[in-house]
């Protein structure tokens, strides 16, 4: 073992200057093979599955969302605001007449950003609470585990970082977080946040790329000794503290040993992985910097999956009910105001299809990101899904009818992609009840079952 | 793990008016206030414990006391006391808190993530690279210990970090050994919660606060940090027990600068004064807008938050009508006053304390309006402690666009013309309406869009007879609230809630009441406020949590 120290500030700190793409340091170690999770979860051909999902809030303009349909699934004109997928349009499947059930006011508390936001991915109704919605009525978090969680936990395989969340502006409602503002959870009101600065989460993923593998050994086993003596903490205070306390610490420190045993997992190494360019330091809290930030965050995801550093990830657009202005396409409205135009008001829902576009064209630029690397004869976008998500369909009526749900990619051929499909008042709970079964999970329910009634029907080839 | 406790609903409906769907049943099932004669039944009557309860002899009403994870500020400001590290690590680096009743340190809602851990794990080793440089283990590592654990560590304990020290120091030299151990202290539960450990678990048992759990309730309630050496000094004396030594504590207390720092904390979460960088001006509508306003609007209301509570009488009648309004030179030229160099105070024509800041007016606002919805709410969640109910989910109805020529009023005005969105609106645009005075940017007008400004406003379904009815602009409507026994009880609870990390509950409501009289009796005295929260039940008797 070498005795040389570390000093953990110039680790981190040591990438500061590089500005030109790093060669791997540990590719005289020739290839590592992806890590073997569950059947399902593993392509044919000996790749992962990957989930990505994708969000942008306040609802879409209907009439400018959806696909002009032909003479069957297959022949579809894509309309103003997916007009930037046109590339892709082999590999998506844009779905039409889903219902955000489980959103229902009937059954949870909440006002429709909030109950969007909490449910689209858990298919739960909001916990009680008090966080204050747009109309001042009250909610709690999520009430449930989130797909994107759920699937991390069944198919990460052991990846360094178990999922990664990337934010563009994606806490507006300062100062603090809340249900209006996450996605994804990973238990009943235990909400998973966003990161939101290139920088950081580039430190996050690569600073390992450019130390020497043997500091990076020291730097490991320092890290799992300090772990080791906090998870050791727990038998101090178990028996002196109640019931609750217990269940959070626990809860605590399983975090903590789930990270131990993430430290010792390494990436995969290959032609396709690389650490990108470091990006320069970033203000994410500004309307000036959301273009930037976007491509980078997606490279740095895209990256992320090849190297196999995770297998779970999602981009957040800025979070429900945001005021925000998109400067650099002249949109200089307040967003949400925008968004209640009425139906005469044209020069509004002239500015929203614009912004609508803009995010299809940022969804557009992961998907070919996705599709530029080859895994065995397909492409990591045919062995990824990614879901494009909205807390709302419509902003001025906040209604959760009709969501603007697009998927892409197949997971390894199991969806059967390049359809319009048109679906008659259907429960996005089977929505998500049809993508954990294309991992590989076989349950016929997720979240809450009395909005579920099996696999969406027609997604599969 | 559900992190909701079960009372947590009752709470909310007991403690705050609730309008439910806004349909014109308001319900005020709040606590009486001094004086009020009826008590108004709600949902939850047969669990309100009455007038006789909370002044009765000698019972003890108080809470569970959950282990509270220290919030980012808490964190660094800990940090920089216990290690001589003065940086905001914690601050720039953590996910930021779960809120929930508006404050970060919400024990049922801020809780670690897989993000959290991985973070706290770089900056402990970035903190303790420092720390150890400034000398944190000089005076041993048993100290260090019971500094940071807020009170003496078990022989366990020191062990487990002599055992860390020990083997890292031979693996890896002594420095590393004395960086690696600090590194561990930062992320053990023992300094990331405050627990007050019992030996023996009796469920439901009424225990005493000990000295040392006394000394670090006090501390991070009025300094959002740990006890500072007096406070460390009286606990070993156990002298943290009865009225009159936590009294005298707290009193030495506030006159510190930390407790200067931790009332601008209060501000900033309560009001949402974070929300300011993110404040947004067309300049096409507003001339004189700069880029600099945003954060110079947060330095102007918190220098005037500043100048009610250590300059101007520290009571209620200074936050609700002071004229003082500090401005900047970009300030300065936005409303046409004498331009200066810094910021300085100035008495401002036609304000009122608080709700005439400019800066409040602006973030209550659109970029490129005011916005009467905004600041109606305002008054109605922040002054009065109302929530409003949801509105019906099948409500589908397309907004009519509004003239870009009328005033804001009368675009505004469709809100209460149209049947389905009045149930809500008349409770919050009637009050907004009040601030037509100001537009988007916080400057007084008389015009706007060529018509003469109408700011006459009225207070519905406040809970107080003597607060409802019409009033002219918010000058008078801040005179009205500066009186108010709602708008009394309500900054009680606001402050009790950051104070305790939760929203009072049910076992608080004596509690709480005790403190409302209190602030109320000394004329809304903030300083008689604070020291009736550190005297009260909830801060210094606990019950112990049930084993399930």
């Amino acid at each position: 073992m070498s005795r040389r120290r570390i000093n953990r500030r110039m680790f981190l700190r040591g990438l500061g200057g590089a500005a030109i793409a790093l060669p791997l340091l540990s590719t005289g170690m020739g290839r590592r093979a992806f890590a073997q999770a569950t059947p399902g979860a593993m392509t044919a051909d000996g790749f992962p599955k990957r989930f990505i999902y994708f969000f942008h809030p306040n609802g879409t303009i209907q009439d400018a969302f959806w696909p002009t349909a032909g003479t069957n699934e297959r022949d579809f004109t894509l309309s103003r605001i997916l007009n930037p997928l046109q590339v892709h349009r082999e590999k998506l499947l844009v779905l039409e007449g889903i219902n955000l059930d489980s959103g229902g006011g009937q059954y949870g508390p909440g006002e429709p950003h909030q109950r969007g936001m909490g449910t689209v991915l858990t298919g739960r109704p909001l916990q009680q609470g008090a966080f204050v919605g747009g109309d001042g009525s009250l909610a709690g978090w999520g009430d449930g585990i989130s797909l994107d969680q759920h699937l991390a936990g069944e198919i990460g395989g052991g990846t360094p970082f178990k999922s990664l969340h990337l934010g563009v502006r994606a806490d507006t409602t300062a100062p603090t977080a809340e249900v209006r503002t996450r996605i994804s959870y990973s238990g009943p009101g235990q909400p998973i946040p966003p990161q939101n600065e290139p920088l950081t989460v580039f430190r996050d993923l690569f600073s390992d790329f450019s130390t020497e593998p043997t500091e990076l050994a020291v730097v490991r086993d320092q890290r799992k000794s300090i772990l080791d003596t906090v998870g050791g903490q727990l038998q101090h205070i178990n028996g002196k503290v109640g019931y609750d306390d217990r269940m959070r610490l626990e809860s605590h420190l399983a975090m903590v040993r789930d990270l131990e045993v993430r430290l010792e997992n390494e990436r995969v190494t290959g032609d396709a992985c690389y650490a990108p360019l470091e990006p320069d330091a970033l203000e994410p809290d500004s309307e000036d910097t959301m273009p930037l930030i976007s491509r980078l965050h997606i490279d740095m995801m895209v990256m992320a999956l090849a190297c196999d550093l995770t297998r779970v990830a999602s981009l957040q657009f800025s979070n429900a009910k945001n005021h925000i202005r998109f400067p650099w396409i002249e949109s200089l409205g307040d967003g949400h105001q925008l968004s209640h135009a009425g139906p005469t008001n044209t020069d509004a829902h002239e500015e929203w299809i614009a912004r609508d576009t803009w995010f299809a064209s940022e969804f557009a630029y992961l998907l070919t990101r996705l599709d530029s690397i080859q895994e065995g004869d397909g492409t990591m976008l045919d062995n990824t899904v990614v879901l494009w998500i909205n807390e709302l369909s419509q902003g001025n009526t906040h209604s959760h009818i009709n969501m603007p749900f697009v998927m892409a990619g197949s997971a390894g051929g199991y969806f059967d992609t390049g359809r319009y499909l048109q679906y008659d008042n259907a429960s996005h709970s089977d929505l998500l009840v049809s993508i954990q079964n294309a991992f590989g999970i076989e349950d016929q329910t997720f979240g809450d079952e009395r909005f579920v009634n099996g696999p969406l029907s027609g997604l599969t080839g | 793990m559900d992190l909701r406790p079960p009372t947590f609903y009752l709470v909310l409906v007991g403690l705050a008016a609730v309008f439910s769907a806004c349909q014109g049943n308001v319900q005020v099932n709040d606590i009486p206030g001094p004086g009020e004669e009826e008590y108004v039944p709600g949902p939850i009557q047969d669990r309100m414990p009455t007038e006789d309860d909370c002044v009765g002899g000698d019972e003890i009403f108080t809470n569970d006391a959950p282990a509270r994870l220290l919030t980012r500020y808490e964190f660094d400001n800990s940090v920089r006391d216990l290690l001589g590290v003065d940086a905001s690590h914690a601050w720039e680096t953590l996910p930021s808190e779960n809120a929930a009743g508006g404050f970060e340190n919400n024990v049922d809602s801020h809780a670690v993530n897989p993000l959290y851990v991985r973070k706290l794990l770089d900056i402990s080793e970035l903190i303790a690279t420092d720390a150890v440089t400034a000398g944190a283990l000089d005076a041993g590592l048993g100290d260090l210990l019971y500094r940071a654990f807020r009170r003496s560590p078990t022989g366990e304990e020191l062990a487990a970090f002599e055992q860390l020290r020990t083997d890292a120091t031979a693996e890896w030299g002594a420095r590393r050994g004395d960086e690696m151990v600090v590194a561990a202290i930062l992320q053990s539960p023992q300094f990331l919660y405050r627990l007050e450990l019992v030996d023996r678990q009796v469920p439901n048992e009424i225990v005493k606060i000990n000295s040392f759990e006394i000394a670090s309730r006090l501390s991070y309630m009025l300094w959002s940090t740990m006890p500072d050496p007096q406070l460390f000094a009286a606990a070993e004396r156990d002298e943290l027990q009865t009225d009159e030594q936590v009294e005298a504590q707290v009193r030495r207390m506030l006159q510190d600068p930390r407790a200067a720092k931790t009332v601008g904390h209060f501000y900033r979460q309560w009001l949402h004064l974070d929300a300011l960088r993110d404040t947004v001006k067309d300049a096409a509508t507003f001339g004189g807008v700069t880029d600099q306003l945003a954060a110079d609007w947060r330095a102007s209301i918190d220098a005037f938050i500043h100048h009610v509570h250590f300059e101007a009488g520290g009571n209620l009648e200074a936050l609700m009508t002071s004229p003082t309004v500090y401005v900047t030179p970009d300030m300065a030229t936005l409303h046409q006053l004498d331009s200066g160099t810094a910021l300085r105070p100035t008495e401002m024509e036609n304000r009122a304390g608080l709700l005439t800041q400019p800066a409040l007016l602006a973030l209550l606002a659109y970029p490129n309006q005011g916005s009467p919805i905004h600041r109606g709410i305002f008054v109605r969640e922040k002054m009065l402690c109302q929530h409003l109910g949801a509105p019906p989910d099948d409500m589908m109805i397309d907004p009519p666009d509004p003239d870009p020529n009328a005033t804001t009023r009368e675009q505004f005005a469709e809100h209460t013309a149209n049947d389905a969105c009045a149930g809500c609106h008349r409770l919050i645009d009637p009050i907004g309406f009040g601030f037509e005075e100001y537009d988007g940017v916080g400057r007084y007008r008389t015009v706007e869009n060529g018509s003469a400004v109408d700011a006459s406003g009225e207070l519905i379904a406040t809970g107080d007879e003597a607060l409802d009815g019409t009033f002219d602009g918010a000058l008078e409507l801040s005179a009205r609230l500066a009186g108010s026994e709602v708008l009394s009880a309500c900054i009680a609870d606001q402050w009790m809630t950051f104070a305790m990390g939760h929203r009072p509950t049910m076992a608080d409501l004596c509690s709480t009441r005790r403190v409302r009289d209190r602030f109320a009796q000394s004329d809304g005295s903030f300083e008689e406020l604070l020291v009736a929260i550190a005297m009260s039940d909830a801060m210094r008797y606990r019950i112990v949590q049930g084993p399930e």
